[in-house]
């Protein structure tokens, strides 16, 4: 088995530790959300190589600011947990495929007897999967036989640019701690008041918050915290409890990113619809956590049996133990039914051609058991999971009552354009009379107005379109407000919009028309910048006015509402936060060209073994 | 009234023409364009007492072109109009089937299906009041096979009037009904018979004539070849008219040969527009009854899913609203059970001939 990297590499003292010794604890002295252990350990592959074949394990390491490469073999001395290094030399890497020298990155070969898994629970899925949530990353896999034939290839490309956001790292909040976990940092802290103690260590807690927690633990203020008794930091655990907390801040947490989970899901399942949502993050037991959820639907999907559920913790794949895991178990509580998709019986995982991503970022993932096949029971965890699989089926139920709508739409067209004509047409014909006139039996067949958008990816300019059509079939004239629903957001921008209008909300905007007469039709066009070709494939339009549109939505007033004071309210507190502490803002990373430096962080490393 | 109306060329074109223009005339007045037709189903059936058989009553349904389905239809049936004149002017003629592949060519006016060119040629049969013999339309099934001491005389491909004895001009097939069986085509010349037995199954009428019934009994026999087709349910009512013969028909006990029945005797829903000249009201269901099954003791099958739907549907049929058919049908439910004509072997290949069918001619006053 041979796996290549273009990562950091490791620096040539850490690579003992890295892959000839198994670690414990790490995560106690960190916590943010960390990729964690990816199936199993690479100190248990190097273990299992030995193990079957007594074979070493070959390391490639080169870190950019190193002028060589190490190359070293490894095995394992089980009873010491150390690694046993031999042959390591520096020097010049190459890449056998390129021929160029490689700046940085990591390989590793190793031998080891085992069956090659095929079909849901393989590698080849487990790359399938992994490279959907990470859509900054391009994967490959060759799998050849012992006489060097190809049986298995896959090749996932990068869809996106944009790498992860870094995540900062955050004190424990008090909510999520247990009484081991606090003894053993009042035995290690070097503070000398249980006041400071308090405040250096937890996020979430105020000074006030400290005293009034060490009064309900009946503590004095300046007591050493070293010298704590276990009764007393059991009081403190009750303590933390009762006493009223700041939530812990919720920049430790990386989604992945609604736009980003329609890309990577869009490159590993042809759908025709793509339906995501990323809740807002919130908090179980002092652990702030994120829910994410893509539905896609259509396409190549097949309609026969169960739907595919893709399962991530963290953005590991969740392979094994689906029914078991309470992803899975918040998706069966949904009623699908209602949204549109078969679910016999009512409950359980529905039928049809759609597949649901499931993420779960948090900087505490509780697994089922240790093997991190499932992840276990949280009433808040479920609640969220059930929400974001209700917005998403919100989603689907919009699509398919469009596409009927569409649908429909289409079939007017074709009658009053195509076979109402040649009806004409024969009848004259047959009759040797004069054709009629067919325009007012078209407004009778018609009756209505009818809307039609169409997204387009403009190449030249480099934006994402929208084409508006809007008919009046009806005997009378016709004046709307149209509103549209666009990605807004930081890096998007209306960029080409001739009809002026005004922003109504977030992602809504409007435009007023000019009366529309009888018979006639109109254009209403506009352009989104900072988007690629295919991230916007479907909107939602509305409208003002009197009579109905076919295609479109009346606005629904109340609603809009709601959202702008919603939407008030958000910047509000944005205001505050921005105002009372302005260094706990946000920090996001600006995009950028992927290009891995040598203060990136290694995936996966920090987490390993716990 | 035992003569169908038939239209010459210039009328049936002139019928043609007035759905052509009903379209076209509300086209101008900017209304869609529609056809109006009586519903083709069991509901709109009634007992026409003036004629003696079942008659489509006044529902009507309008197939305007508000939806494209319909729309799509009106356009077929401009198609078929232009087809049907061409073929009247070129003095050809072309089967429904032949016409569903033509109508390959006819763009957004190309049919479906089979079934519905047949069901549009039948439309227009209707609102038109013409044949599909005057359309120059011909069917794919074929008609019944006749065997016993009658002679007709049939016009053949030459134009030369041919007499056929079907008894001794023919082998054991029979004589072949053709699917004209109109005077211009079939004269009905000479008998000596005293009924007309119509068998559903081919291999009753096999074994019938292995038995000799039709010289034994003075009867002809017409295989009906399961559900009639119009030239045999026709050539069925010529006979009952011209000879003045009863009729008997001879079917399995099951749900669908008591369909048979009703398309003979009272009129079949999809041509209850020409009843009057197909269907012979004075035809009796000799069996096999569901009283049968029980007094013969005859070897029977389960009534399948299917069966117990139709015969659910049979109740409210108004064809089968007489004392007798309720008893029939609601036995039969009741027993839940079926057999076959064929199943009268139990007692052995005779029994048919020379127990079954005496005994129940007998009933009826055919005995001999």
């Amino acid at each position: 088995m041979i796996s290549q990297d273009n990562g950091p590499g490791i620096p040539r003292d850490s690579i003992e530790g890295v892959f000839g010794k198994f670690l414990l604890g790490s995560r106690f002295h960190a916590i943010r959300q960390t990729r964690g252990q990816q199936g199993i350990g690479i100190t248990g592959v190097v273990m299992y190589s030995q193990l079957t074949t007594g074979a070493k394990t070959r390391v490639i390491s080169k870190v950019k600011s190193d002028s060589s490469a190490v190359f070293v073999d490894l095995g394992i001395d089980t009873k010491k947990n150390k690694a046993i290094k031999s042959s390591e030399k520096r020097d010049i890497w190459i890449d056998e495929r390129t021929g160029e020298e490689i700046s940085h990155g990591l390989k590793i070969t190793t031998v080891m007897k085992a069956k090659y898994q095929r079909g849901k629970k393989s590698v080849y899925q487990y790359l399938r999967m992994t490279s959907i949530v990470n859509p900054h990353a391009s994967i490959s896999l060759v799998v050849m036989d012992k006489e060097g034939e190809i049986i298995e290839e896959g090749n996932w490309v990068r869809t996106s640019n944009k790498l992860p956001r870094v995540v900062e790292e955050i004190k424990p909040h008090p909510h999520g701690i247990q009484l081991g976990t606090l003894q053993r940092m009042l035995r290690e802290s070097t503070d000398r008041r249980m006041t400071s103690f308090l405040k250096h260590n937890f996020s979430g807690v105020s000074p006030r918050a400290a005293k009034e927690i060490l009064g309900v633990a009946d503590i004095e203020e300046g007591r050493t915290p070293k010298r704590i008794k276990p009764e007393e930091a059991k009081a403190m655990i009750t303590a933390f409890q009762t006493v009223k907390l700041l939530k812990p801040p919720m920049d430790c947490l990386s989604p992945i990113e609604d736009l980003l989970i329609k890309k990577g899901l869009s490159k590993a399942i042809d759908s025709r619809f793509a339906s995501t949502v990323t809740r807002s993050p919130t908090v179980s037991q002092g652990n702030p956590f994120q829910i994410e959820v893509g539905l896609v639907f259509g396409g190549d999907l097949s309609s026969e049996g169960p739907i595919e559920i893709l399962r991530f913790a963290n953005r590991v794949p969740l392979m094994y133990q689906q029914g078991g895991c309470l992803l899975t178990k918040a998706l069966e509580a949904v009623n699908w039914k209602s949204y549109g998709l078969e679910q016999p019986g009512g409950s359980g995982i529905p039928k049809g051609p759609a597949a649901v991503l499931v993420h779960l970022a948090s900087t505490n993932v509780q697994f089922t058991s240790e093997a991190k096949e499932a992840v276990s029971y949280n009433e808040e965890v479920f609640d969220e999971v059930r929400k974001a699989m209700l917005e998403v089926g919100r989603g689907l139920k919009n699509h398919l009552k469009k596409s009927s709508e569409r649908k429909k739409a289409k079939e007017k067209f074709e009658l009053v354009n195509i076979i109402l004509p040649e009806i004409a047409k024969k009848s004259s014909e047959l009759l040797g009379r004069e054709e009629p006139d067919l325009a007012p039996v078209i407004t009778q067949i018609m009756n209505a107005v009818f809307l039609e958008e169409e997204l387009s990816w403009n190449k030249e300019s480099r934006l994402s379109m929208c084409s508006v059509t809007i008919h009046n079939y009806t005997a009378r004239a016709r004046a709307y407000t149209i509103l549209a629903k666009w990605p807004e957001g930081e890096d998007t921008s209306m960029e080409f919009n001739p009809r002026g209008g005004r922003k109504e909300a977030k992602g809504l905007w409007a435009w007023r028309l000019d009366t529309l007469d009888p018979g006639t039709s109109t254009v209403l066009e506009f352009g989104i910048s900072g988007l690629s070709k295919g991230d916007w494939n479907e909107t939602d339009i509305f409208f003002r006015g009197n009579g109905e549109i076919i295609g479109a939505t009346r606005m629904d007033e109340a609603l809009l509402d709601e959202q702008r004071k919603a939407e008030a309210l958000e910047a509000a507190v944005e205001e505050v936060r921005r105002s009372s502490a302005p260094s706990e803002g946000i920090k996001e990373r600006p995009i950028e060209v992927l290009e891995p430096s040598a203060n990136t962080d290694w995936f996966g490393m920090e987490g390993d073994g716990e | 009234m035992s003569e169908a109306p038939r239209k010459n060329r210039k009328q049936v074109v002139e019928a043609l023409h007035e759905v052509a223009a009903e379209m076209h005339s509300r086209m101008q007045r900017g209304d869609p364009p529609r056809m109006t037709l009586p519903v083709r189903t069991k509901t709109n059936i009634s007992f026409d007492n003036k004629l003696g058989v079942f008659k489509y009553g006044k529902n009507k349904t309008v197939r305007d072109a508000t939806k494209l389905g319909s729309a799509r239809q009106l356009l077929r049936t401009l198609h078929i109009t232009e087809f049907i004149e061409e073929m009247i002017d070129s003095e050809k003629s072309s089967t429904l089937r032949e016409m569903y592949y033509i109508s390959e060519g006819w763009g957004n006016g190309k049919f479906g299906s089979q079934n519905e060119s047949n069901n549009l040629a039948e439309d227009l049969e209707i609102v038109t009041k013409c044949l599909r013999e005057d359309f120059k339309l011909r069917p794919e099934e074929d008609g019944a096979r006749i065997i016993g001491n009658i002679t007709v005389e049939e016009k053949n491909r030459r134009g030369e009037w041919m007499r056929i004895n079907c008894r001794d001009d023919v082998g054991d097939s029979g004589y072949g009904v053709p699917y004209n069986v109109e005077e211009e085509k079939l004269k009905l010349v000479d008998e000596d018979i005293d009924f007309v037995m119509a068998i559903e199954t081919g291999g009753m009428f096999d074994r019938l004539i292995e038995n000799g019934f039709d010289e034994e009994a003075r009867c002809a026999l017409i295989h009906l070849k399961g559900q009639p087709a119009r030239s045999t349910r026709r050539i069925i009512r010529r006979i009952s008219d011209e000879w003045k013969k009863p009729v008997v028909v001879f079917a399995d006990c099951d749900p669908w040969s008591f369909r048979i029945y009703a398309s003979i005797a009272y009129g079949a829903i999809k041509t209850a527009h020409i009843s009057e000249y197909l269907a012979t009201k004075e035809a009796t269901y000799l069996g096999i009854t569901a009283d049968d099954i029980l007094a013969y003791d005859l070897p029977s099958d389960d009534l399948t899913k299917q069966d117990i739907g139709a015969l659910e549907a049979e109740l409210s049929d108004p064809r089968f609203n007489t004392g007798w058919w309720q008893e029939q049908i609601k036995l039969m439910q009741e027993l839940g059970k079926k057999a076959e004509q064929q199943s009268l072997a139990k007692y052995g290949l005779d029994f048919v001939t020379d127990t079954y069918l005496p005994e129940k001619l007998d009933t009826i006053g055919l005995g001999y």
